[in-house]
């Protein structure tokens, strides 16, 4: 008994951990986090570094049509006789890129609406909130594809304005990164204005705003700055959400385009390589496998951080 | 309680509204038109007879207006894709089978999604949590481009099992609700997990064991109906989505439902049918999160109203 009360009181009387130290402590001690975390990285690492290790030229075309896995192809090749692990390990690349540059779109958005609506209150929020759930109400697919096709020409013309061929040559890229950010913000907003909301009614901002504090300075350091855990926590978990988005546009031929290849477009490819002579599982295990991989690490990952960074919404 | 349900579905029809207003500026705000894709591309004049006959050279506002009074009697327009059907029709045609598909895949995700949930509430922190746990995480990564191709492979094309496509008696029915339901599954064992976990650490469980309720009564009639809460909310939105068809499982098995004609009237610019289809997503996902509410408060009597 006395020990326990000790051992209480020792466990409450840790002042010199800051937030954030407490944060990683519970984050460290998160088995499935580390896990998801651990295999994230590493997989992000060897998408990354795959042209150290498969140097082999992802659109290669070969006479080696639907080769079956061996150990010249480890994954085989697929109906132009190309390399699969190398075009997985490109298209992975891709999808990642747009995952997480996406996400940090939908950031932008997502955290200027909702700290705007919750700050301002009234009926500024009331007009702001209501757009959300306008937003919310439209069947994402429709949405998807209006957006992509209204900003294509704009991205394009942007891109090679600034960045010539090269700019050309990433502007479908940066227009699924555009795209799908511009989609992806509504449940951040909500999030971000709840917080604010209940922020805003804390005595330190009243003590603040009584000392003559502008309203910039009230949402951005004392408001905006303690929401930070959670904004991060949710910005994790956008990842996934968009990389999932993009490959679904990509499988319908609408993200990535040929012959650059996504995840999304390499299962396209195989689930159209289906029919009754033959069988090439190995087409959709491989981009399959690596997505299905991705999403569970990210997911893992993006939970425990939730877990670790915003405690009152704990789930486990 | 009949008062409060009529000035739900009241404050109802303001939303449909913006949300059709919006679709309908959306869609002719992106560039292209409903005439790209005809087959023989259209001479200037014919097009622009095309665009009269439809009133599409009409201000943005007046061929709203012009929707709205349609919409007020039934009328969702003509389809300028499929130009001898009118918008109802063709949502008509292609809902029964979204609709049977999406039902039975939300019946199988609850299926297997509930006592996958209960089992890891039940068992908090052991062997059978985790395992459950995992199982319901892994459904929530496998997109249906993945699980569908790859069920088609194994299934169909190798076993010969079931049929590859189509749809007509129960048979065809068995891939493509598994490869829609393997989500919703893996989302439903979540929820009821989440919901068990804070229904088993209330006060009123601690008061029944503390009087001797048997551990399965307890976990029947006092924890289920409050852990289910957080299923029932989220099927509002769960089930609107499955009613209005996947365009991946339609698509891979060839059905003709409401998910291949929503890609498809977005591709085309089919700008009524889109509006149309946005319409009876929109509703449909208003009156479920509306019955999902009344579900809530049938159960929880906590939250009546009056």
């Amino acid at each position: 008994m006395t020990r326990q009360v000790i051992s209480t009181l020792s466990a409450d009387a840790r002042p010199r951990l800051t937030p954030f130290r407490r944060a990683t402590h519970r984050f460290l001690g998160n088995r499935a986090g580390m896990i998801g975390a651990v295999l994230a990285l590493g997989l992000g690492a060897l998408i990354f570094s795959s042209p150290i290790w498969w140097p082999t030229d992802p659109n290669q075309l070969s006479e080696a049509q639907f080769a079956a896995p061996s150990a010249q192809h480890w994954l085989g090749t697929d109906a132009n006789g190309r390399d699969v692990l190398a075009r997985v390990c490109a298209g992975a690349r891709v999808s990642l890129w747009v995952g997480f540059a996406g996400a940090l779109v939908s950031l932008g958005i997502g955290v200027t609406w909702g700290a705007v609506a919750g700050y301002a209150g009234g009926r500024v929020d009331a007009v702001m909130m209501r757009c959300v759930d306008v937003l919310y109400s439209l069947p994402s697919v429709i949405f998807f594809i209006v957006v992509l096709t209204a900003l294509a020409d704009g991205v394009k013309a942007w891109a090679s304005g600034w960045f010539g061929a090269v700019g050309e040559s990433m502007a479908p890229v940066a227009l699924l990164v555009l795209g799908l950010g511009s989609i992806s913000w509504l449940t951040m907003s909500r999030i971000v204005r709840a917080q604010v909301r209940s922020l805003r009614a804390q005595p330190f901002v009243e003590a603040s705003r009584s000392l003559g504090a502008g309203h910039g300075r009230l949402l951005i350091r004392h408001v905006l700055r303690n929401t930070t855990g959670v904004i991060v926590a949710y910005w994790t978990l956008t990842i996934p959400t968009i990389l999932l988005a993009e490959s679904f546009l990509s499988y319908l031929g609408l993200g990535i385009q040929p012959p650059r290849a996504s995840l999304g477009s390499l299962l396209a490819d195989g689930a159209g390589q289906i029919n009754a002579v033959r069988s090439y599982a190995w087409l959709l295990l491989g981009p399959g496998g690596v997505l299905v991989t991705l999403l569970l690490a990210l997911g893992f990952a993006g939970d425990a951080l939730r877990d670790a960074l915003v405690p009152q919404d704990r789930r486990s | 309680m009949i008062r409060h349900l009529i000035l739900r579905l009241w404050a109802l029809l303001p939303v449909l509204f913006l949300v059709s207003l919006l679709a309908f500026v959306l869609v002719r705000w992106a560039p292209g038109g409903p005439f790209d894709r005809d087959r023989a591309q259209a001479s200037p004049e014919l097009e622009r007879a095309l665009r009269e006959r439809y009133h599409l050279d009409e201000p943005v506002w007046r061929q709203f207006g012009r929707f709205v009074a349609g919409a007020l009697q039934g009328d969702l327009g003509p389809s300028l894709r499929y130009r001898s059907h009118r918008v109802q029709e063709i949502i008509i045609q292609g809902m029964p089978v979204s609709a049977v598909l999406g039902i039975l895949a939300f019946l199988a995700a609850i299926a297997v999604g509930l006592p996958l949930g209960l089992v890891g509430a039940i068992q908090r922190g052991g062997f059978w949590d985790w395992g459950s746990s995992l199982v319901a995480f892994l459904a929530l990564c496998i997109p249906a481009f993945v699980a569908g191709p790859l069920l088609i492979l194994m299934f169909a094309v190798r076993w010969e099992l079931f049929p590859v496509a189509l749809w007509g008696g129960p048979e065809h029915w068995v891939l493509p609700v598994a490869t829609l339901g393997i989500f919703y599954g893996g989302r439903v064992a979540r929820l009821v997990r989440e919901g068990m976990t804070d229904a088993l650490q209330a006060a009123c469980i601690r008061t029944a064991r503390a009087k001797g309720v048997s551990e399965m009564n307890i976990l029947l009639r006092h924890a289920l109906p409050m852990g289910v809460l957080p299923l029932i909310t989220y099927s509002g939105p769960l089930l609107a989505d499955l009613l209005t068809g996947s365009f991946v499982v339609e698509s891979l098995f060839q059905l003709p439902g409401l998910g291949t004609l929503t890609v498809n009237s977005a591709l085309n610019r089919d700008y009524p049918l889109i509006v149309g289809l946005v319409l009876v997503y929109a509703a449909l996902l208003l009156l479920l999160n509306l019955l999902a509410d009344l579900a809530h408060a049938w159960i929880d009597p906590r939250i009546r109203h009056d």
